[in-house]
């Protein structure tokens, strides 16, 4: 198998090439990133013959194409704004594609890229990180044992107790460019069978969660899992699909903070002559932050974070409530979270090994083998477990 | 008298406006500034009472011209932001006006001009805002009571009594954001124990009682005039310890501080895609682009604790002087729409009339302390709707 990684240097990419490096069957794995020298040098710490790396402009369709030509499958770990230019060189070089995701109004524009994909004989599965993607394919578990679907709430909560060892360090778990448009952006939700748009940081709610977890207060957010659920279980009747996400107060209000400034926006404003993107600067800040703050520092991460589907439908006339819980940790070995990064690896190589039948473009809960899937996460330190409810009496 | 107020279109002039035209013997007040809208703006916030002259000039573009507008004038009031005192003071000295303003970071430029002023028979007063300023001249009155001063400590807070949750606007300043930056940032001296020391920004915090509404407030340390002035002037008699700190809001300093600890504050610039920006001059950018208040305006309360230290008579005594806005006075400026701290135009303003009437002896560049009459300068201040408290502990 030959496996590219685009945005194989970023904030998710390395530890998706750690996996694939550490799967059987893997020949090739490409680095690729806007950042080529970063891609590198990335590359060449693994120490790995079979890992390359390179630069790559993934929002030039013909350079991207001429450049993965020859891959089984590509693993795109950008920012989603290159999903739709990497799909479509996917397309030229006759590659499978795979995403963490297109923040529900990019994914639902790369699904009308199905027939193309159909066409070319290609898979392409969009959103397959944890969130989306861990997330679909808990609720597809229910799904399967339900005869009727009425609400899926999805929702990602964690509970970070590492010793920070008195560093206050800004860093935020995944792009910031992301979370601010989390904030910034509405909510687009299915409810009472529509599409409802709600205030981003709405539907204050106070979740339950396996421990060490515990309580956690989780708001609406834009996201992918509303953008494909819906009509991946119509057929069962859903009515309902949220997702909700638990921040941390304190980290809601500087966020809130550094959007109200205007660091959020993506309109280039005129600093001293120069054309300069807020949001951009302010993610070049925020990682310097991070770096300079966490240079030499020895760290123990200790963050236990889960993804959690509640499934409520019916079974044989009664009513029966799924409660799934994927529960994440510090890797053993890698020393990091790897829950956003595991699957799209997973789900490269089934694609490759063609364990995904059908050509076209997919949501995971629509072609995601569970079983197979859930013992791969397990492979990683991560366990599946589920909780159903419902009313013995008759 | 006839006045020029340099930085008349500014935040620091209007209250400084106001103070000026309520004085009998004040016949013409020149507005100097940038913007001649701006300027026209203010005359007309002024009452557009007939005194009142403007000219739209950058001060700093041609000394010669600067001199030109400020012949027959007989004090000019720099009210500009500190960048400007320079060429200001030159231009004063060339047009053969004494000079006052509000401090600055190049005050050494300044003083280099001590002799000249002085055989031209004329006065430089550098740094004669509130603070520094009014709190020098109450350190000097305190001084005045003892034999021999051992220390000087100077308290000051600027709080907006309005939370933030009922702003629309994420960040309120009570004067130059550009300045309060340098305080949070610059290492500073500090002297201690007769010597002169540094002291990183925002040091030696202490919790201090101050007059309602402020109520208690966290002061620190910042880079401040008083920490060399006053040792500058009081060490010969004997000064062994002097500290200027001030406090905010909680809020206020927590979000300077989180903008600081992230790397917003920052002059370095940062590259991002091909771009070099100063984050800084970003932060700024986006922090006076703020759309209009759309809920409530800051009300920014606070006043001066200054404590002298030292012997008098043979005895240990302390001396205790406080500055307060009186309820009128707050009221007033209130009516009238100043929102940001006041104070500093007020004093300015005294210092101003001072200087016109003949009433400083001394010539040359000099601190406020070094040849400001303290106690007849408290008296004009009191009649100002400043209320001055002093008391001997002993």
């Amino acid at each position: 198998m030959k496996i590219a990684v685009i945005g194989g240097a970023g904030l998710m990419g390395p530890l998706t090439v750690r996996d694939l490096s550490e799967s059987p069957g893997v020949e090739e794995i490409l680095v690729a990133d806007y950042q080529g020298e970063k891609a590198k040098e990335l590359a060449a710490s693994f120490k790995d013959s079979r890992i390359k790396g390179s630069f790559v402009d993934a929002y030039d369709i013909e350079e991207t194409a001429n450049l993965i030509k020859g891959y089984d499958a590509v693993i795109n770990s950008a920012i989603y704004n290159v999903n739709m230019s990497t799909m479509k060189a996917c397309l030229k070089a006759g590659c499978h594609y795979n995403d963490l995701g297109g923040l529900f109004h990019t994914t639902l524009k790369q699904l009308e890229l199905f027939d193309d994909f159909k066409k070319a004989g290609l898979t392409a599965v969009l959103g397959i990180g944890s969130a989306p993607g861990t997330t679909n394919i808990l609720a597809r578990y229910a799904y399967d044992r339900l005869d009727k679907v009425e609400t899926v709430h999805v929702s990602s909560a964690g509970v970070d107790l590492t010793d920070m060892k008195g560093i206050d360090v800004f860093k935020p778990a995944y792009s910031i460019i992301t979370i601010m448009e989390e904030f910034l952006d509405e909510a687009v939700e299915f409810i009472d069978g529509e599409y409802k748009s709600l205030p981003p940081l709405s539907g204050m709610e106070e979740i339950t969660y396996p421990e060490p977890i515990g309580r956690r207060i989780c708001f609406h957010t834009l996201h992918s899992e509303p953008a494909t659920i819906p009509a991946s279980f119509k057929d069962k009747g859903v009515r309902e699909v949220i997702w909700k996400l638990d921040l941390a107060p304190e980290f809601v209000e500087r966020a809130k903070f550094l959007a109200s400034v205007g660091f959020g926006s993506a309109e280039p404003i005129k600093v001293r002559g120069m054309e300069v993107v807020p949001r951009e600067v302010m993610a070049a800040v925020v990682a310097k932050q991070v770096k300079d703050k966490l240079e030499g520092v020895e760290l123990k991460s200790n963050i236990i974070r889960t993804r959690h589907a509640q499934v409520i439908g019916e079974k044989n006339g009664k009513k029966v409530e799924y409660i799934l819980d994927c529960i994440s940790g510090v890797h053993s070995r890698w020393g990091a979270l790897c829950a956003t990064q595991v699957p799209p690896s997973i789900a490269a190589q089934m694609q490759v090994k063609g364990m995904i039948k059908e050509p076209g473009v997919w949501a995971p809960e629509q072609v995601i083998d569970l079983e197979y899937f859930f013992n791969e996460l397990a492979k990683r330190e991560m366990r599946v477990q589920v909780m159903v409810k419902e009313d013995l009496t008759k | 008298m006839k006045i020029v107020i340099a930085g008349g279109a500014g935040a620091m002039a209007w209250p400084a406006a106001i103070y000026l035209l309520e004085q009998p013997d004040v016949t013409e007040i020149l507005l100097i500034d940038l913007s001649e809208s701006a300027l026209k703006e203010r005359v007309n916030k002024l009452g557009g009472d007939r005194r009142l002259k403007y000219q739209a000039l950058d001060l700093m573009a041609d000394i010669k011209a600067t001199a030109k507008a400020f012949e027959g004038y007989d004090v000019i009031y720099n009210c500009a932001f500190m960048t400007a005192g320079t060429a200001t003071t030159k231009a004063a000295l060339e047009a053969g006006v004494s000079y006052l303003d509000l401090g600055g970071f190049k005050k050494d430029e300044q003083f280099a001009l001590h002799d000249e002023f002085k055989n031209k028979g004329l006065l430089a007063i550098l740094g004669m805002g509130t603070a520094p300023g009014m709190s020098s001249i109450m350190a000097a009155y305190g001084v005045q009571q003892l034999d021999k001063p051992e220390s000087i400590e100077i308290k000051d807070a600027c709080v907006d009594m309005v939370p933030d949750t009922e702003h629309s606007h994420p960040l309120y300043w009570g004067y130059a954001i550009e300045g309060i930056i340098e305080e949070f940032v610059m290492e500073h001296p500090y002297f201690v124990d007769g010597e002169m020391t540094t002291a990183p920004a925002r040091s030696h915090p202490e919790w201090i009682d101050f007059r309602p509404p402020a109520g208690k407030v966290m002061v620190a340390t910042t880079p401040h005039t008083e920490n060399v002035s006053l040792p500058q002037t009081f060490k010969a008699l004997g000064l062994k310890h002097a500290s200027w700190k001030i406090g905010f809001d909680v809020d206020f300093e927590e979000k300077m501080t989180f903008l600081r600890e992230l790397g917003l504050f920052k002059t370095e610039p940062v590259e991002v895609d091909g771009v070099k920006v100063s984050p800084r001059a970003l932060m700024l950018k986006l922090l006076h682009n703020q759309s209009p208040e759309t809920k409530k305006a800051p009300d920014f309360r606070g006043h001066m604790i200054v404590v002298v230290k030292g012997e008098q008579g043979g005895q240990k005594v302390e001396y205790t002087i406080t500055e307060y806005a009186s309820a009128d006075l707050t009221a007033k400026m209130r009516e009238r729409g100043v929102f940001s701290s006041y104070r500093t135009g007020i004093y300015g303003g005294i210092a101003a009339m001072m200087v016109a009437r003949g009433q400083i002896e001394k010539r040359g560049v000099l601190y406020p302390e070094a040849c400001v009459p303290p106690e007849l300068f408290l008296k004009e201040a009191v009649k100002a709707g400043i209320e001055v408290d002093v008391s001997r502990k002993g």
